[in-house]
């Protein structure tokens, strides 16, 4: 069986993200992933728009978006493997977004040749996604070549969770901007006001960590703290995508918890403690590498 | 006594004229039941990534050229982020770093003389909503959400009303010429902020800046300008009140400004770079593309009316003052090749008609296949311009076949001279007293007597041969 989280839409069924504020709110259509993979699947509900851990993952195949590493790092605790697509490689059409610049949606499992079989088949352009890349048929072959491991620091390291939350909670600021109460989901009763009615309805129905990343998001992007904040979170990932030893190395060995190749947008299978990462569009590579290190 | 200078800058918005809305695929025509014309992109539900409308950008490009703008090779879009009702997503797209084009000019001229006014920049957007308030509760219609605008920011170059208004309508012309936006200011696809604020002259430091909003005809633009000049001066000579920069809104009815409520004034939109919309580069052959397709603008029709057509200026001037009637001149010709008919009829009839009808030159909808018949039947005769001129109302307001209509309501000219003989015969056995009056002298009753006839004829005869041949029957 596939389990698909709740934040990626299947017609007719809820789609809460894990929070409360889309409480009621039911899929008006499947997202592209979903069309693509046809067949039977069940729906799982995941931590609050991946912010907060699970609960606890669902016992088979999982389809995720996992922008904070809370399921790849429960997943590898439970022994599963999670493959993470280069940014831009399956189509977020019916993805309820997090933060744009890094949602991907990612495949927990417990067999790494099913897993990417299931990867081939819902990845490749979308024409309804505006930022993919443009080939429509993917293929992840293992490459002849002996991969070429990277196991020291990296220039930056120390900068990775920083850059990536001051960004993240920026985009996620602007895309939780929507649950308002006024059109869709959870509105809160007995309030007076528009702004009544705004204030009550996101107290009541976001969690902390959600409210936490809103806040923290409003405050990088706000007139004092932009440049020193923002801005600068913004350069620093540029360094960071230029200063990868991609032309010595194919493969970067790092620990499961990781953020790099989401900040980075680079493809990586995590299992057990170890997360290993390709360039963009090179997941063959780590099918190999991941077998060689097993 | 001291002497003020006006300083004002435009914000235009003008709706991009596409089929559909700027980031998915819902009509973007005006009109429609609440919430037609909306999906779950442009409803602010969660999931549909903004993909940009290549045609709306194709039309930016046109409003760049006509501006004479410098255009961005790589332009990309930022998220605008306030709370509102009427923007679903809680953020406006819009372009901040990278806008489309920038350092435009448009040749203006007043009674003063011509004058360059130079813009800051154009971006593209996308519009909001719209809400309905009743006695409890408050609506909202997302049909005009999303759908493409381009705001044009001027340079503070304008010093009166009268340039603005100059201003307006050569924009106006400009992208309604290039096909980038009907510029309707009733229905509000063209709308216009001014920025204003007074210095005495001679003074280089700008005054305190009120940004007045809610004007939508020109007429209002122009007292808007006037009423809120006088409060800048008054204040600053009596010192009755302290100027403070704020947003004012119009009230066209009271012909005053009044401030908008002071959340509207005081809000940090935190402007951040949208990562769901990729860079758009605008390369060479693609501008190229777009400038090779630009229809006519209106100076070079007008000049190709007044020399190689020879037709008269002021109805050129008219002709080409509106995007549709240009359309209209164009269609009509090519089906009629008579420029100088096609002009006085545009010009003399069909504005008369629109007029009666309560329709501006923008509004008229004609069926030019159906006109250009209507003046080939009185060119060879079938009909005269009397009947010509009812039919074109027809034509007009229900649309019908002018060639079928006078087939079937026999309106055809009586071309048999023994019927109109017949006619003038029963007509002067009517009237003697006034054949007497002829005969006596007194000329002038043959207007009488010839209307006599063509009404025994229901109109239907050319007036030129009811003439001649009443004349030469009033001879014996």
């Amino acid at each position: 069986m596939i389990y698909i989280d709740d934040s990626i839409l299947q017609k007719g069924k809820p789609a809460t993200a894990g929070s409360k504020i889309l409480e009621g709110y039911v899929a008006p259509y499947d997202a592209e992933a979903v069309t693509r993979l046809g067949g039977e699947t069940a729906q799982v509900r995941l931590g609050e728009f991946g912010l907060e851990p699970p609960d606890e993952l669902p016992d088979g195949t999982l389809l995720c978006n996992d922008d904070f590493g809370h399921i790849r790092i429960l997943a590898a605790k439970r022994g599963l493997y999670t493959l993470r697509p280069t940014y831009g490689t399956v189509s977020r059409y019916g993805l309820i977004p997090t933060a744009c610049s890094m949602d991907q949606i990612c495949i927990v499992c417990g067999d790494l040749a099913e897993g990417f079989s299931l990867l081939e088949k819902i990845a490749g352009k979308d024409e309804k996604d505006g930022a993919m890349f443009p080939e429509t048929n993917c293929r992840y072959d293992k490459p002849d070549a002996p991969v070429r491991l990277h196991e020291g620091a990296l220039p930056y390291a120390e900068l990775y969770q920083s850059v990536l939350n001051i960004l993240a909670f920026a985009e996620i600021s602007g895309n939780l901007s929507r649950y308002d109460g006024v059109k869709l989901g959870f509105r809160a009763e007995g309030y007076t006001g528009l702004d009544g009615m705004y204030i009550k309805t996101r107290s009541e129905g976001f969690g902390l960590a959600a409210k936490l990343a809103v806040l923290m998001g409003c405050l990088v992007l706000s007139k004092e703290h932009y440049d020193a904040l923002y801005d600068k979170a913004m350069r620093i990932r540029r360094l960071i995508r230029e200063s990868l030893p991609f032309d010595r190395f194919d493969v970067l060995a790092l620990p499961v918890d990781n953020p790099l190749p989401v900040l980075a947008g680079l493809p990586s299978l995590t299992f057990g403690s170890v997360q290993l990462a390709a360039n963009v569009k090179n997941e063959g590579v780590l099918l190999k590498a991941m077998e060689a290190v097993l | 006594m001291r002497r003020y200078e006006v300083v004002m800058g435009l914000e235009v918005h003008a709706e991009l004229a596409t089929e559909t809305k700027l980031f998915c695929s819902c009509p973007a025509k005006f009109g429609g039941g609440p919430n037609e014309h909306v999906c779950p992109a442009c409803s602010g539900a969660p999931g549909m990534p903004a993909v940009a409308n290549r045609r709306a950008v194709e039309l930016g490009i046109a409003a760049a050229i006509v501006t004479n703008s410098e255009i961005t090779p790589v332009m990309t879009f930022d998220k605008k982020n306030y709370f509102y009702p009427d923007l679903p997503t809680g953020y406006q797209i819009t372009q901040i770093t990278a806008p489309i084009c920038r350092n435009g000019r448009v040749e203006i001229e007043t009674g003063a003389g011509a004058k360059t006014i130079t813009l800051k920049q154009i971006h593209i957007e996308e519009d909001a909503g719209k809400l309905i308030h009743d006695a409890r509760s408050t609506l909202v219609d997302f049909n005009r959400t999303s759908v493409p605008l381009v705001e044009i920011v001027s340079n503070a170059d304008f010093r009166t009303a009268a340039e603005v208004v100059a201003y307006l309508e050569k924009l106006r012309s400009l992208l309604s010429f290039a096909g980038v936006s009907d510029c309707k200011m009733q229905e509000g696809s063209m709308r216009c902020d001014v920025n204003l604020s007074v210095r005495e002259v001679g003074s280089h430091a700008l005054g305190v800046r009120a940004e007045i909003k809610n004007m939508n005809s020109l007429k209002a633009i122009a007292a808007a300008i006037e009423y809120e000049a006088q409060r800048h001066i008054d204040a600053l000579e009596t010192g009755s009140e302290t100027l403070i920069q704020e947003t004012r809104r119009w009230d066209d009815d009271l012909g005053e400004t009044f401030p908008m409520r002071e959340k509207e004034n005081a809000n940090d939109y935190r402007y951040f770079p949208n990562p769901e919309i990729m860079p758009i580069r605008i390369g060479e052959d693609w501008i190229e593309r777009v400038r090779n397709s630009l229809p006519e603008p209106a100076h070079e029709k007008y000049a190709r009316m007044v020399g190689p057509l020879g037709l008269p200026e002021a109805d050129s001037r008219i002709i080409t003052g509106s995007k549709n009637l240009s359309d209209i001149f164009d269609t009509t010709t090519a089906a009629f090749n008579n420029p100088k008919e096609v002009v006085h009829w545009i010009v003399v009839e069909l504005l008369a008609v629109a007029k009666g009808d309560n329709k501006g030159e923008d509004d008229i909808a004609i069926d030019s296949g159906k006109f250009a018949k209507l003046l080939e039947l009185v060119e060879e005769k079938v009909i005269n311009r009397n009947v010509g001129k009812k039919l074109l109302k027809l034509v007009l307001t229900e649309g019908i076949d002018p060639e079928d209509y006078v087939r079937k309501n026999n309106l055809g000219l009586v071309n048999d001279t023994g019927a109109i003989d017949e006619a003038i015969r029963t007509v002067l056995s009517q009237q003697k007293k006034s054949v007497e009056e002829y005969r006596g002298g007194n000329e002038k009753v043959i207007g009488f007597l010839m209307g006599q006839v063509m009404r025994s004829l229901g109109g239907k005869a050319d007036p030129k041969v009811v003439g001649e041949r009443l004349s030469s029957a009033l001879q014996f």
